[in-house]
């Protein structure tokens, strides 16, 4: 098995090499598909993130925005998120700690664990999951990248990795594209799959990034859309308004006393 | 004609024990039959007001949809113009509007454990026209002004350890798929005897669930009551008319209840299966007294033939014979069967016993109940005159058949 996934990761190299689009990006050393799928999660998170974002949630019937401000400790397998709007969802936190996720209700002033029953809910009624909190941590732990190819989007290259699930690693996916501008490695599109039963696998979902600017030297997405392919009319757009990347987090901000503490948010 | 009807009068006198014995038969099998038919009527009608009163009414009116998916997304707003509608319904008891979902319910401690609970919101006042829950409460109905209340299942009161004056904590979900958290004040317990009830619900005022909810002024659906059970298809064809088949689904009792519409069906069955072949017997009591006859009368006939009678008159007064036979074992039920149903339509037979123990732990009243239904009244009697008919066939074709001469010469047995 070991075998397998270092013949699948030279096969990646020779790909890479194949392809032949190395030249244009420049690097001398050749980078591998863990090397490119390492990338575009550093370019989403950094070791640490700040994000102040509006949610918009679309459906047929509806569409709401959420205001959040949140704070992503990758380094330390940690996140929060605080809820500033809507009004009656003000105040609202989420914390997790490694695969553990806590959510405080300030109407109520209680914090509940959200049990692993509850991992695939949608995340206050949009097209994300709980688990999508929880996980994501670690595409390159968990999954085999290998090189797919290159397309065209909105005039720039782009070029795919296929993520497949490493055996044992505790993911949902069955199977994941990834796809990133050839030039400058932002992340431009996330295609979610799951086996279907007859053995292929069947398209869940789809990520798409859009309008990339640095931050910090990185080329970053600053809006991001989830449409899930079983509910028709159904998207969640994430536009992100500030982020601060690679700062150093307290501690005390993934406790819950940090939690309850849902007054003077901002 | 005249001369039949004398010919077949004559021959019905000729045995009178038998005859009596015959018409005895038949007797006995439509008395027992439109009696049974009228208890088995006025049982599932019984059962039927008694289920559709407890919660559901005779026809609900939902969105498309939501009946797959009983989720807030396939919610409805009333229109004025439907409201007046509700309201003029030709074959409406009372209407109610509803919200229905799921909630997390928890006494108002830390640590304390969610149960899975049941959240309806009604307008009381409009609830009442339609349902009994109210009467099921016990303490204050949900119309107090001091904040949020809700009313409990008392079973699930029980296992919460919380009565009225506690608080609760309800967690849902909103219109939005957001989440839905806040405390309510317990008002009082309900008790219907069922356990969806007992052990899960949670009664709100239809302004705080939509509230809770987000849920502006949607309905999960509407209940209507229909006069009765018989008036409910009727009344579903009029809803039908006022909620557009392209949006909207009108589902009639027997689709809302699907489980007390087989165990009626499977009771009919039963029944008309037994009372059939009850029938059956009488009808050969009716074959038998006339093929006998027939044997007898070989000679008679023959003369008759001789005479010049036509073939198609001696068939016609076999015939007429068993008609007479059946009409008037019909007519003696019925002169028994009618006043006695009648009579106990109007006194219902308490049930004791262990059926009766039964029967309230469904939460039924245990009363025998009957009700003389029109197919009944009219059918049963129907039914048995014309399996006579059927059944005296041979006979009549036996005494058509044969010629004159060799029937003459016959020895009558």
């Amino acid at each position: 098995m070991r075998c397998a996934a270092a013949r699948r990761r030279a096969r990646a190299l020779i790909g890479l090499v194949g392809v032949g689009w190395l030249g244009a990006s420049s690097p001398e050393v050749p980078i591998s598909a863990e090397e490119l799928v390492r990338r575009a999660e550093d370019a989403l998170r950094g070791s640490t993130a700040e994000m102040r974002a509006t949610m918009t949630v679309t459906t047929p019937r509806w569409t709401r925005s959420i205001e959040l401000h949140s704070w992503d400790d990758r380094s330390g397998d940690r996140s929060f998120i605080r809820i500033l709007s809507p009004q009656k969802d003000r105040g609202t936190g989420f914390l997790r700690q490694g695969i553990h996720l806590w959510t405080y209700l300030p109407r109520v002033e209680r914090v509940m664990r959200i049990p692993p029953s509850m991992m695939l809910q949608p995340w206050m009624g949009s097209d994300f999951t709980n688990d999508d909190l929880v996980r994501e941590s670690s595409l390159v732990e968990d999954y085999t990248p290998r090189l797919l190819g290159a397309r065209e989007l909105d005039g720039s290259r782009l070029v795919g990795l296929e993520l497949l699930p490493r055996e044992e690693a505790p993911v949902v996916w069955g199977r994941l594209e990834v796809w990133l501008e050839e030039e400058s490695l932002a992340p431009r599109e996330f295609v979610y799959f799951e086996e279907s039963p007859d053995g292929g696998f069947g398209r869940v979902r789809t990520l798409r990034f859009d309008e990339v600017r640095p931050v910090q030297g990185r080329p970053f997405p600053h809006f991001w859309e989830m449409t899930p392919e079983d509910k028709p009319g159904h998207r969640t757009a994430f536009r992100v308004e500030r982020v601060l990347f690679d700062a150093e987090l307290e501690d005390e901000l993934f406790t819950q006393e940090h939690l309850r503490r849902a007054e003077g948010i901002e | 004609v005249t001369v039949l009807a004398r010919l077949a009068l004559r021959n019905l006198w000729r045995n009178k024990r038998r005859t009596a014995l015959t018409v005895a038969a038949s007797v006995f099998a439509v008395f027992l039959t439109m009696v049974a038919e009228s208890l088995a009527a006025g049982s599932h009608k019984r059962w039927i007001e008694e289920v559709v009163r407890r919660y559901p009414g005779h026809v609900e009116v939902m969105a498309r949809g939501y009946r797959d998916h009983r989720t807030l997304d396939y919610g409805f707003e009333i229109t004025p113009e439907r409201a007046r509608g509700l309201e003029g319904l030709a074959g409406a008891e009372g209407w109610a509007p509803r919200v229905e979902s799921w909630a997390l319910a928890m006494p108002d401690q830390e640590g304390a454990f969610g149960r899975a609970a049941w959240l309806l919101g009604v307008d009381p006042s409009r609830e009442s026209s339609v349902s009994r829950l109210g009467a099921a409460v016990e303490g204050e109905l949900l119309d107090g002004e001091g904040g949020p209340e809700v009313i409990l299942g008392a079973r699930l009161a029980r296992s919460m350890r919380v009565g009225a004056g506690d608080t609760v904590i309800l967690l849902s979900t909103d219109a939005f798929g957001s989440q839905a958290a806040d405390r309510f004040r317990v008002s009082g317990t309900l008790e219907v005897g069922a356990p969806e009830f007992d052990s899960a619900l949670v009664l709100l005022r239809l302004d705080r669930i939509r509230e809770f909810l987000e849920y502006g002024e949607k309905v999960s659906h509407v209940a209507v009551l229909a006069r009765s059970a018989d008036a409910a298809e009727a009344l579903a064809a009029e809803l039908a008319g006022l909620f557009e088949a392209a949006d909207y689904e009108v589902l009639a009792w027997p689709e809302l209840l699907p489980d007390l519409a087989q165990l009626i069906e499977f009771d009919d069955v039963q029944n008309r299966l037994t009372l059939g072949i009850l029938i059956l017997v009488a009808a050969f009591g009716v074959l038998n007294t006339v093929l006998m006859s027939v044997f007898e009368r070989v000679r008679e006939f023959g003369v008759l033939r001789a005479l010049g009678a036509r073939r198609r008159m001696l068939f016609g007064v076999v015939l007429l014979e068993a008609a007479l036979l059946g009409a008037l074992g019909v007519a003696v039920a019925l002169a028994a069967a009618v006043p006695l149903v009648l009579w106990l339509e109007g006194h219902p037979i308490p049930l004791g016993g262990s059926f009766g123990e039964m029967m309230q732990l469904f939460d039924l009243e245990p009363v025998i109940v009957f009700d003389l239904e029109r197919k009944n009244l009219f059918g049963t009697p129907l039914v048995m005159l014309g399996v006579a008919i059927l059944a005296s066939l041979p006979a009549a074709l036996r005494a058509s058949r044969g010629h004159p001469v060799d029937a003459i010469r016959t020895v009558a047995t």
